[in-house]
């Protein structure tokens, strides 16, 4: 999925290396990498916080003093959106500088075998 | 900790909150993101050969957050604060003693037994620790519990709506059922587990503004605890009254320490399928016991965002728990009502919804797990090939939640219905974790002696909950009750579990590999050694203590702080 834990220095190094230098992916390979990457867990929180954030954040710069006073006096608005636009901006950055390694179809057919071996984890799994 | 909560005592009809075109975008839009993750996830199916969802591939962060998600639902944090409303800083019992020490648990200790048995669902463990008797009635319990409560989290989502948004009851509980069916059946567990985290940050920007205002508004802690203190010591003194004699609410120390923080707690959060369903899917088994632990971290700072808000709820919303006010279950949604301005209203509505449907998702998705392999495959079609499974499986999502409808509408009808599930299904927590706790830890325990466990545990805490209801014996509140019950229970578990494997046969060594303290296995998966090599950083019993040390500190703090 994501390669946020890579538990092995080697490993990780390896990967690392293996990003910068795009290796020679066949071309359907390539399209799942680009997919992977773009449907990464971290790709969907960025881009949901970016548009809350900035949905939210509007009303707060243009809030009446009536509306803050509403709220115990402090612009709620411009507070939450700007926490939710740091939230983008961390899960953007982070799977941007470390999207998640790609892999070949031999890679996929070693774990398609090996979690046919284990059984699937349960049949929500699927 | 779980709490057995009063869903049925309805929010008040006259808290609709009024939500602009803006509000409602931002609902519409998490649901748009909702589907678009079952769908993506779908896709990511048919191209890459589910190399992408294989069992045993999510990293630790994401299992992490699953998990305290996965708890995170929303009638945890109504209840949360409605107790805070009503019984004070006692409350955080419920996290820092009730959950915080089990979830360090299951992380340091069980998590290799359940990881490295490799079975695929809870109840499977005691079917190859125990016999067949354990399993099938331990089996049957997590079916029925699961489907009734998905409908009782039904039912309380499609009240929310209709209280707060004035959606009728009848087409919220069709609308939620049907959403929740779609996103489960297009992306899976993966889907499931996906969405809980995406639901935590918006579930905890849900409450940051409760927190800001609540602070805000009655001068911080210091402040918020000395304008409470006319509510009695107890209720700014969370030890405060808890000797044998007392009159904390909350019960004596013997209860909350052994009752919530032993029996109560580790039943649940270290046998309940939902929950360690999430650690079953790391990557590793490392990754497997740190999920809880990762968890335990946000589990100690939400009551800032439960248990205070609804303290501060107090002071803020007029005639809250009196007769012909509001009821303290509607001490967050009044505080919204109150406090928060445009979008933020909408990121708040959102977080309570998505809870809710979280609640009820991650209640199905277990009693697919459950129905499909512990009792189709093992009792009823045994020995078919994978597919045939998955199949089942699938039906059996839609089967579950039109159950869950059904519930949801009886639910409706008789209103105390949901409070009754709950207190059924609460006698069987404990002796079930008797049963995993002393299998796991003494290893002459017989085969057969699970099921006499089971059996006799639950008869004891239900005849306690029995005598206290006909005020045959007397406890100082039902909360107490709760406690000493489940002290009950677990000891009759344990005495009848020591009984029966006098006149049984222990297992013999052979059968127990990797299911008994002592013979536990490494994780299969990594070269023999390599688990003792990780990092000290990596170290979940490292991480356990110091999320057992933010425990002590807080209630330090709590202490000098009233």
């Amino acid at each position: 999925m994501s390669s946020a834990s890579g538990h092995e220095m080697p490993a990780r190094a390896e990967a690392a290396s293996a990003r910068r230098r795009k290796p020679d992916l066949t071309p359907e390979e390539a399209k799942i990498w680009r997919l992977a990457k773009l449907f990464d867990l971290r790709s969907f929180i960025g881009a949901l916080m970016l548009i809350f954030g900035i949905l939210v954040i509007i009303p707060g710069f243009l809030a009446s003093p009536a509306t803050i006073d509403k709220a115990a006096g402090i612009n709620l608005a411009l507070w939450i959106g700007g926490i939710m636009l740091v939230l983008a901006a961390f899960f953007l950055t982070w799977v941007i500088l470390k999207p998640p390694p790609p892999v070949t179809m031999a890679e996929m057919e070693a774990a398609r075998k090996a979690r046919e071996e284990f059984g699937t984890q349960g049949p929500a799994g699927h | 900790m779980t709490s057995t909560v009063a869903v049925s005592e309805p929010l008040a009809a006259g808290l609709r909150l009024s939500l602009a075109p803006l509000d409602y975008a931002l609902v519409i839009i998490y649901f748009i993101f909702v589907i678009g993750i079952g769908f993506a996830l779908r896709r990511l199916v048919q191209t890459s050969t589910d190399f992408f969802l294989s069992g045993r591939s999510l990293p630790t962060w994401i299992t992490g957050i699953a998990f305290i998600s996965a708890n995170l639902g929303a009638i945890e944090i109504l209840s949360m604060a409605a107790n805070g409303a009503e019984y004070g800083i006692s409350t955080v019992h419920y996290y820092w003693i009730g959950a915080v020490p089990a979830m360090v648990f299951l992380g340091v200790v069980m998590m290799p037994f359940y990881y490295g048995s490799r079975v695929r669902s809870v109840p499977e463990y005691l079917l190859r620790r125990f016999d067949r008797k354990t399993h099938l009635v331990t089996a049957l319990i997590f079916v029925l519990a699961s489907v009734l409560i998905a409908g009782v989290n039904l039912y309380a989502l499609a009240f929310v709506l209709e209280s707060l948004l004035g959606i009728p009851l009848a087409i919220a509980i069709i609308a939620s059922a049907l959403f929740v069916l779609s996103y489960i059946l297009l992306g899976g567990l993966s889907s499931a587990i996906y969405n809980e985290v995406m639901q935590f940050f918006v579930i905890l920007l849900a409450l940051v503004p409760l927190i800001i205002v609540a602070l805000k508004e009655t001068g911080g802690i210091h402040g918020l605890f000395s304008k409470l203190a006319t509510q009695g010591a107890a209720f700014t003194h969370p030890w405060n009254g808890t000797s044998l004699g007392g009159h904390n609410p909350f019960g004596d120390w013997i209860g909350i320490v052994f009752g919530l923080g032993f029996c109560l707690s580790f039943a649940y959060w270290t046998t309940n399928f939902a929950e360690v369903q999430r650690g079953m899917s790391a990557k590793d088994l490392s990754s497997a016991r740190l999920t809880p632990i990762v968890a335990a971290y946000p589990k100690v700072i939400i009551p800032l965002g439960t248990v205070i808000p609804g303290m501060a709820a107090i002071l803020l919303i007029p005639g809250l728990g009196t007769a012909g006010g509001l009821t303290y279950n509607d001490a967050i949604p009044a505080l919204y009502n109150q406090y928060l301005p445009l979008g933020v209203l909408g990121v708040a509505v959102t977080g309570l919804l998505a809870a809710f449907m979280a609640g009820m998702a991650a209640n199905v998705s277990s009693f697919n797990a459950v129905w499909t392999y512990d009792i189709w495959q093992n009792y009823l079609r045994p020995g078919r090939p994978d597919q045939y499974y998955l199949r089942v499986g699938r039906i059996t999502t839609v089967v579950g939640v039109f159950i869950g409808i059904g519930t949801a509408f009886l639910a409706a009808g008789y209103s105390n219905i949901g409070n009754y599930f709950q207190a059924l299904f609460s006698f069987f927590n404990v002796p079930i974790f008797v049963t995993f706790i002393l299998g796991m830890f003494w290893r002459k325990a017989g085969r057969g002696s699970g099921f006499y466990g089971l059996i006799v545990g639950t008869v004891f805490s239900f005849g306690t909950w029995l005598l206290y209801k006909q005020g045959v014996i007397h406890f100082r509140s039902d909360i107490a009750e709760t406690q000493w019950g489940a002290i009950i229970g677990f000891l009759a578990g344990a005495a009848a579990m020591a009984i029966a494997t006098i006149w049984d046969t222990p297992k013999p060594l052979s059968a127990l590999h990797g299911l008994v303290w002592g013979y536990a296995v490494e994780d299969e998966g990594e070269a023999p050694g390599t688990a003792a090599r990780a990092p000290w950083y990596k170290s979940p019993l490292l991480w356990g203590i110091g999320a057992l040390v933010l425990c002590v500190l807080f209630y330090i703090y709590i202490e000098i702080s009233a």
